[in-house]
């Protein structure tokens, strides 16, 4: 083995692969996250108000199990329209604000690749949203909430769910250029979703027509999943459909924010 | 009147030539449905190891030509070759061996200067220290601080630094000095002559100041309307303009100007109207033109005022080159 020579000595060692690219990405999300304060309360303060409000609410729900009411029903609910809101709308405008400071333009100058800017974006929130996650179960259940089944799974599967927003926000504000823009199709977005994937009122209350159709949205079955888990105890094994089709968005989400992303003209 | 002799404005054959630009044209749509050339056929090759400086105003097209070089944008025609790669075709391996400053991006609002030297370092093959890089630019005690804590100069100088991470061989600064003050100009001007003299960097950069271009640059490229008009040394489109000195001056009262023309070494007489009318005219012998020029003045009744007699500059090349000043 011959010697380094002076000049590569001096560098410091990278990698510079789309992993070592996304790492750093990530790390660097995480950082951001932590420091912008007036973000951080936001992430924490909506979903407890939410909690809170529902709290005071009995709406009579029909099929729960013995010993459920509203609450244990609509937390689940809860937990994904806390998520969506913030992640949609939060990533959303995040990449909206870098495209408007020209951040996505230096970047595309050096060699990452839009995968990987991707995957460091949606990770770094990923890892925060469970700290969320854990924080809204955990004060669902400080307020009475039954949750029968296991609490880690839930927040696996809600993972899971945020791994769909968060690519969702991608494929919806991938080319967006300004931060207002990113928000309203955010928004606009999330709205039929919350409404339609049964997060407050039960699915089966709706026209027959539509509720074949509701089941494949991508929201439906991460609530499904986690009612079923919540209220009968569910383990993974019993979450065969839900799993499918939240997987079955997970890449479908992924190819639309590969496709749809763009650091600026191409 | 300028003596134009054909230039090296030929696209360049051999490949050696750090940035051979051949023929770049960027068209834009127009509000009203025409269309727009910003780069209108635009030649130039940057040797390795010069200073190129692009002189030209606002809307000349030098930050489109240099975000197409970089990767930015795609041309609507033409090719430029980096190294020898040619772009929309080499991209991600031009962009590992070039640094670039652009003009008005900013960084991550909530990361501190040693976080984005190592976040920008985590994209490529290899990566310069942090510290290394801050403190070549007088900014390690800035290490832990946010980009929105520094001054206008630091945020520049850190600028600069952030397109060095990599160790490129070529650097591209997009004004680098505008909106600074003397002082900090100044001292970026040192740190670009750093980085060419003492690391060999070949640095390609556009300037809207003559003085920057002229102290800095070994070559001045002069564009206008989207094209290259001009490339030579600073002291070569000077000496160009055949005519050494300048003369501007005011009169206190009306006078029949064309007919200063007339006078010995004195000519191409312009109104500059700038406030008040003056009159902006080449010397080529200053010790006969200035003490005629006085005297024709009296023969008038009236007087010259505010004479400011100078060498010629490359402001007035580029009068003589494309008929505008840079301050249009």
């Amino acid at each position: 083995m011959t010697t380094a020579t002076a000049s590569t000595a001096r560098y410091r060692p990278t990698h510079g692969g789309t992993l070592a690219q996304a790492i750093g990405l990530t790390t660097a999300g995480l950082r951001m996250q932590l420091r912008d304060k007036e973000a951080l309360l936001g992430l924490a303060a909506s979903p407890i108000l939410f909690i809170l409000a529902f709290r005071l609410f009995d709406l009579p729900i029909q099929g729960l199990p013995p010993g459920a009411d509203y609450f244990d029903f609509v937390l689940p609910g809860l937990l994904a329209m806390g998520l969506m809101q913030l992640l949609m709308v939060g990533m959303a405008g995040s990449i909206a604000r870098y495209r408007e400071m020209q951040i996505l333009k230096r970047i595309q100058v050096t060699p990452v690749r839009p995968s990987a800017f991707i995957a460091g974006q949606v990770s770094s929130r990923l890892i925060l949203a469970v700290v969320k996650l854990a924080l809204m179960v955990g004060l669902g259940i400080a307020l009475g909430a039954t949750v029968s089944g296991s609490w880690l799974l839930m927040i696996g599967i809600a993972t899971a769910g945020n791994l769909v927003f968060l690519t969702l926000a991608f494929g919806v504000a991938g080319r967006v250029e300004t931060v207002e823009g990113a928000n309203n199709l955010a928004g606009l977005a999330t709205i039929p979703l919350m409404f339609l994937s049964g997060m407050f009122f039960p699915i089966e209350t709706m026209p027959d027509f539509l509720q074949t159709a509701v089941r494949y949205l991508p929201i439906t079955p991460v609530i499904d999943a986690l009612r079923a888990i919540a209220l009968e105890g569910a383990g993974i094994g019993d979450l065969g459909t839900e799993l499918a089709i939240i997987g079955a968005w997970i890449m479908a989400g992924s190819v639309l924010a590969r496709l749809s992303f763009r650091f600026g003209e191409e | 009147m300028m003596t134009q002799e054909p230039l090296t404005l030929a696209y360049p054959q051999n490949t050696d030539a750090a940035v051979a630009v051949d023929g770049l044209v960027k068209t834009y749509s127009t509000p009203d449905g025409g269309q727009f050339n910003a780069v209108d056929g635009m030649h130039f090759a940057v040797e390795s190891g010069e200073i190129f400086g692009i002189l030209g105003p606002n809307g000349a097209g030098k930050t489109t030509t240099l975000e197409i070089i970089e990767g930015v944008k795609p041309p609507t025609s033409g090719t430029a070759l980096v190294l020898g790669m040619e772009i929309g075709h080499d991209t991600r391996r031009i962009s590992e061996v070039i640094g670039v400053q652009l003009q008005a991006a900013s960084y991550f609002e909530h990361l501190r200067l040693g976080e984005i030297l190592e976040l920008f370092g985590s994209f490529y093959g290899q990566a310069l220290p942090a510290d290394q890089l801050l403190d070549m630019v007088g900014l390690l005690e800035k290490r832990n601080a946010l980009v929105r804590e520094l001054s206008g100069g630091q945020a520049q100088r850190f600028s600069i630094v952030a397109a060095l991470v990599n160790d490129p061989q070529i650097v591209f600064l997009d004004e680098p000095t505008t909106g600074l003050d003397p002082q900090a100009r100044r001292n970026l001007w040192d740190v670009i002559q750093h980085l060419n003299t003492d690391l060999g960097k070949t640095i390609v950069l556009t300037t809207h100041y003559m003085e920057e271009a002229e102290v800095l640059s070994h070559r001045v490229g002069i564009v206008d309307a989207g094209r290259m008009v001009t490339i030579d040394t600073p002291a070569g489109l000077i000496a160009g303009l055949g005519v050494g000195n300048r003369i501007e001056f005011g009169l206190d009262g009306p006078a029949p100007i064309t007919e200063a023309e007339r006078l010995p070494g004195l000519m191409d007489i312009t109104p500059v109207v700038n406030g008040t009318v003056r009159y902006r005219a080449s010397v080529d012998a200053p010790n006969l033109a200035v003490p005629a020029l006085y005297q024709w003045a009296r023969d008038h009744d009236t007087e010259l005022v505010d004479v400011n007699v100078r060498s010629a500059t490359l402001e007035d090349v580029f009068l003589a080159t494309t008929g505008k000043t840079l301050r249009d």
